[in-house]
């Protein structure tokens, strides 16, 4: 099935994928950010807030955005 | 040149020839000017970082909007909503999320309106804090390439670019308002607007009003000088020192 993924990582991404039926948030997480960590990522799926074994559904769009941007 | 004596034995002369007809010994290319990578702002881009940066009494944060075809070519500057203190800014997360669906939404590309991250520093110095540099390396630290900016209350700008290309690194860029660009008028109404619906300032923690500098004059921080000069078309802005 297809996605949409967004994930400003490397040179950027904002682009239908194809996942396999049944991928959690957290599957496709490790399965597309190599090196970080979950907290450092707010992701949502279609806007909203998603838990981590929550299961896409095709057409769903999935963001993993920076959290903490901070200046002093 | 070689020539056979008397005796039957060969002896090598030396000649002397004009410096002009000897061959170089390696041809190296001609050396050509290069344009300076430099991080530009349309002056809309720029009198509107200025505008909001002295609105209020914090600091602001924002993401720069890229040209399309000229990544490092500012021709916005958009705020995300945040909490602000004198010294502090720290955006919203979900706001930052909106703010990638809705750039996207818009139909532009995550380069050019994720990477150049601007704030504003009291005072007049504009090197980065030990929380800016954190960020930078936290956030943008996993992009092909970012930009931190920071322009002080003072006049003083900074940015850097870091880039992971190769071993990766990072060099200071200079900061231009070009005027050679097209740029539309300023909107200070929209401005206005947009800082009132962005920027909450964090509640008890502010300094006194006489330990704060004075924001130079929109003239003064593009550098102006007075009289004004219209036909000067590029300035340089007023770097921090290497």
């Amino acid at each position: 099935m297809k996605i949409l993924y967004v994930n400003n990582d490397g040179g950027g991404f904002a682009d239908h994928i194809e996942i396999q039926d049944g991928t959690s948030v957290a599957q496709l997480f490790s399965q597309r950010v190599t090196n970080g960590k979950p907290s450092d990522y707010l992701i949502r799926v279609n806007r909203q807030p998603a838990a981590s074994d929550q299961l896409l559904l095709p057409g769903d769009r999935v963001t993993f955005t920076p959290v903490k941007i901070e200046g002093a | 040149m070689c020539r056979r004596g008397p005796d039957g034995l060969i002896s090598l002369l030396f000649v002397k020839v004009p410096m002009q007809s000897l061959p170089r010994p390696r041809s190296l290319p001609a050396r050509t000017a290069r344009p300076r990578t430099m991080l530009r702002f349309t002056p809309t881009a720029w009198a509107k970082l200025l505008f909001l940066r002295d609105y209020g009494s914090t600091e602001v944060g924002g993401f720069g909007i890229s040209a399309a075809g000229d990544l490092l070519l500012v021709t916005d500057f958009v705020l995300v909503p945040q909490v602000c203190s004198v010294v502090t800014v720290a955006f919203d997360d979900v706001a930052v999320a909106d703010y990638f669906d809705q750039q996207l939404d818009l139909g532009r590309q995550l380069e050019q309106v994720a990477r150049i991250w601007i704030h504003t520093h009291p005072g007049n110095s504009a090197h980065p804090s030990h929380v800016d540099e954190e960020t930078f390396e936290r956030v943008f630290g996993r992009s092909d390439w970012a930009v931190m900016v920071i322009v002080a209350c003072g006049g003083e700008s900074y940015a850097r670019l870091r880039f992971q290309a190769g071993p990766g690194g990072s060099l200071r860029l200079p900061l231009e308002v070009d005027f050679q660009t097209p740029f539309t008028a300023s909107d200070q109404a929209a401005w206005e607007e947009e800082y009132l619906r962005c920027v909450r300032s964090q509640p008890g923690f502010s300094f006194p009003e006489d330990t704060l500098c004075e924001p130079r004059s929109l003239e003064d921080a593009l550098g102006f000088d007075h009289p004004r000069q219209p036909r000067r078309q590029r300035h340089r802005l007023p770097q921090k020192p290497v």
